[in-house]
C-alpha cells in the first residue's frame, strides 16, 4: 500500500514552486527571443549580401529622431519595470503610458519615412531592402506596443505587484529586444556605405 | 531597513544607460554621416550599444541568478 501511494505521488500532476515557474517562464521567453535573433540576423545578412557597401538614400535627421525616440521609450519601459518591482504603481503606469505613446510615434515616423522614400520597394534592391527591414521591424514594434497595452490594462486592474510581475518583465524584454534590433538596422540602413545609385 | 530600501527605486541606473546610449548614437551619427565612414567602427559602436541594452535593460543575468521571486 505504501508502495502504491509512493507511485501515485510521482505520477500526479506536476507542481512547481513560484520560483521554479518564474525560472521556466524566463528561460522559455529568452528562447523565443533567441528565435527572433535568428530571424533578424538572417535579414541583416541579406542586407549585407545584397547591398554591400551601398545604402538607400534616406532622411538622416528623421532616422536619428526615430532612433532617439525608440531609445528613450526603452528607458521608460525599464523605468516601469523598476517601478513595479518597488511597488511604485504611479511611476509604473506613467512610464508605461509614455513608452506606448513613443512606440506609436516611432511607428508613425517609419510610416512617414515610407511616404517620402525616393523609390518604391519594387524599384531598386536598396529600397526593397529598406522597406523589408523597416517593415519587419515595425511589425515587431506594433506587436510590442500591443504587448505593453495589455500590460497597461492589467496594471490598471492591479494585476501586478513587486512579488508578481512576470508579464511586465516579458513585455520589457521584448521591447528592449526590438530596440536592439533597431540599433543594428539603423546603422546598416542609414549610416554604413555610400548612397546607392538610382536605377 | 529592507523596507526602507524598497521605498526608493533605483531609477538612476536606467537614466545613466540612456545617456550613454545617447552619446554613442551621437558619435555614430557624426561619423556615419561623414564621407566614407568606417564600417568596423560603426559595427563596434552598435555592438556596445546592444550590450548595454541586453545587460542593463533586458537584465540577461537574471537567467542564471538565484533570485527566487520578483
Amino acid at each position: 500500500m505504501a508502495a502504491i501511494d509512493h507511485v501515485h505521488e510521482h505520477h500526479g500532476p506536476l507542481e512547481f514552486t513560484p520560483a521554479q515557474r518564474l525560472r521556466m517562464n524566463r528561460v522559455g521567453f529568452w528562447l523565443f527571443i533567441v528565435s527572433e535573433v535568428f530571424l533578424f540576423s538572417g535579414i541583416l545578412v541579406a542586407r549585407i549580401t545584397l547591398l554591400g557597401g551601398t545604402r538607400p538614400e534616406l532622411d538622416q535627421v528623421l532616422g536619428l529622431v526615430i532612433t532617439a525616440i525608440l531609445l528613450v521609450s526603452s528607458f521608460f519601459v525599464n523605468r516601469a519595470e523598476v517601478a513595479i518591482a518597488y511597488n511604485d504603481r504611479r511611476n509604473f503606469m506613467i512610464s508605461l503610458a509614455i513608452a506606448i505613446i513613443m512606440g506609436i510615434i516611432f511607428t508613425g515616423g517609419v510610416g512617414y519615412e515610407w511616404s517620402i522614400a525616393h523609390q518604391g520597394p519594387d524599384e531598386s534592391i536598396a529600397f526593397g531592402m529598406f522597406f523589408f527591414m523597416t517593415g519587419m521591424h515595425a511589425l515587431h514594434v506594433i506587436t510590442g506596443v500591443l504587448f505593453l497595452m495589455i500590460v497597461f490594462y492589467n496594471g490598471m486592474k492591479g494585476h501586478y505587484d513587486a512579488e508578481k510581475h512576470f508579464g511586465v518583465e516579458a513585455s520589457a524584454i521584448y521591447w528592449h529586444f526590438v530596440d536592439v534590433v533597431w540599433v543594428f538596422f539603423y546603422v546598416s540602413l542609414y549610416l554604413v556605405g555610400t548612397v546607392a545609385e538610382a536605377h | 531597513m529592507d523596507q526602507e530600501f524598497k521605498k526608493s527605486p533605483p531609477y538612476f541606473k536606467g537614466f545613466a544607460v540612456l545617456v550613454i546610449l545617447g552619446i554613442l548614437t551621437g558619435i555614430e551619427y557624426y561619423f556615419g554621416t561623414k564621407e566614407s565612414p568606417s564600417v568596423i567602427f560603426l559595427a563596434v559602436l552598435a555592438l556596445i550599444k546592444a550590450a548595454f541594452i541586453v545587460n542593463y535593460y533586458m537584465n540577461i543575468s537574471r537567467l542564471w541568478s538565484t533570485e527566487d521571486h520578483h
